[in-house]
């Protein structure tokens, strides 16, 4: 049983070097090489601080130039960001209400970078910095729930104030293109075998699809769309929640083999 | 860097290679065997990133086995046929650097 400064070590080391794109299956095996000396060191009296040299951040710096970046860790980034804006663009498209505007292109670069880039940020940093604690969830959920007030914020501000508006087409027009858009973006998915992102847009995509196949084409402002839109919202929230939930045990169960 | 910096981290992948050819091991056996042969400045954690880059230049191939007390898994390193030609150009450099060093050093004491 290693102790929990070295514990940490570990830990950080993993996530730092995750974060830098580094081989996943390098980091492992480093990380494995690194327990087994630790083990030896510490049950012949010596601490972390004899690997680390008393600095846990230039250790991991001299050892992350030596491992390789993880095969096509830039396709994947663009896949991701290609991902996310159809996670945000389709339910919008098939609601209708969809209009791209300077304030709309504005508000996805900053989802990606405050809850894509700066999500990953903070939470490599309190792990880094606090471990796997309490302190380290409360400062990562507490920026998650930052980040989506500000993305309730953010639509009510673009409503508001659109700015420059470069598309704007009828209810059904969005609807067809949304519809068509949702075609594609699930083969790209299926054929890619990215299945969560298939499931989680068609879950994204079901309350204003279900709302306007059940209401037979009510306007999105209708009492009857919105209530049932509602309705399967809540309940996709919480399949979400269930299948996150689910890939978590299954990963921990994993990692307990 | 400082240049006795950089000349030990060249001597290190040299010295580690030159261990490995001895017979198969695993990185903390090689931290006791350099302190055992009083290699000089020599850190815990400084052995690893040398190890990676011998494999990565392919001159020492890596298992991993299971541990027998039912600690974590050892990672075993033994030396291949690029890191024995590879070991034979450095004892060749090192030889004649040796020589030539201790020639200039020597020099240098006679001056002051």
């Amino acid at each position: 049983m290693l102790s929990k400064k070295s514990e940490k070590f570990l830990l950080s080391l993993r996530i730092e070097l995750m974060a830098r794109g580094k081989s996943d299956t390098e980091v492992e095996e480093l990380e494995e090489e690194l327990r087994d000396h630790l083990t030896e060191a510490e049950a012949r009296g010596k601490s972390v601080d004899s690997v680390t040299g008393g600095s846990v951040k230039s250790y991991i710096r001299s050892i992350s130039e030596e491992l390789s970046l993880e095969p096509g860790i830039k396709k994947k980034g663009v896949q991701l960001i290609f991902y996310i804006f159809g996670l945000f663009t389709i339910p919008s498209l098939l609601s209708g209400q969809f209009e791209l505007s300077t304030s709309l292109i504005i508000y996805y670069l900053l989802v990606i970078l405050f809850m894509g880039y700066g999500s990953l940020y903070v939470m490599k940093e309190m792990i880094v910095k606090y471990g796997d604690s309490r302190r380290t969830y409360v400062y990562t959920v507490s920026y998650g729930v930052l980040i989506f007030a500000g993305m309730v914020g953010g639509q009510f501000i673009i409503r508001s104030y659109p700015g420059l508006v470069f598309y704007e087409g009828t209810p059904y027009l969005n609807f067809i293109i949304g519809l068509s858009l949702l075609g594609v973006f699930l083969l790209i998915t299926l054929f890619m075998k990215r299945w969560f992102f298939a499931v989680l847009l068609l879950l994204l995509s079901a309350p204003e699809l279900i709302a306007r196949f059940a209401t037979d084409g009510a306007s999105p402002m209708s009492d009857d769309y919105l209530l049932i839109s509602g309705i399967i919202l809540i309940l996709v929230n919480l399949t979400i929640t269930g299948i996150l939930l689910y890939m978590n045990r299954k990963e921990d169960k994993k990692s307990e083999t | 860097m400082t240049v006795s910096n950089q000349m030990m981290k060249g001597l290190l992948d040299g010295a580690i290679l030159g261990l490995i050819a001895q017979g198969e091991t695993y990185g903390y056996e090689i931290l006791e065997k350099l302190k055992e042969k009083d290699f000089p400045e020599i850190s815990d954690g400084s052995i690893y990133p040398v190890l990676l880059r011998l494999g990565k230049k392919g001159y020492v191939s890596t298992q991993m086995k299971k541990s027998d007390t039912g600690g974590p898994k050892r990672k075993y390193y033994s030396i291949t046929g690029s890191g024995l030609e590879e070991l034979e150009i450095f004892r060749n450099k090192w030889t004649y650097l040796n020589r030539g060093m201790n020639n200039l050093m020597r020099s240098v004491e006679d001056a002051e």
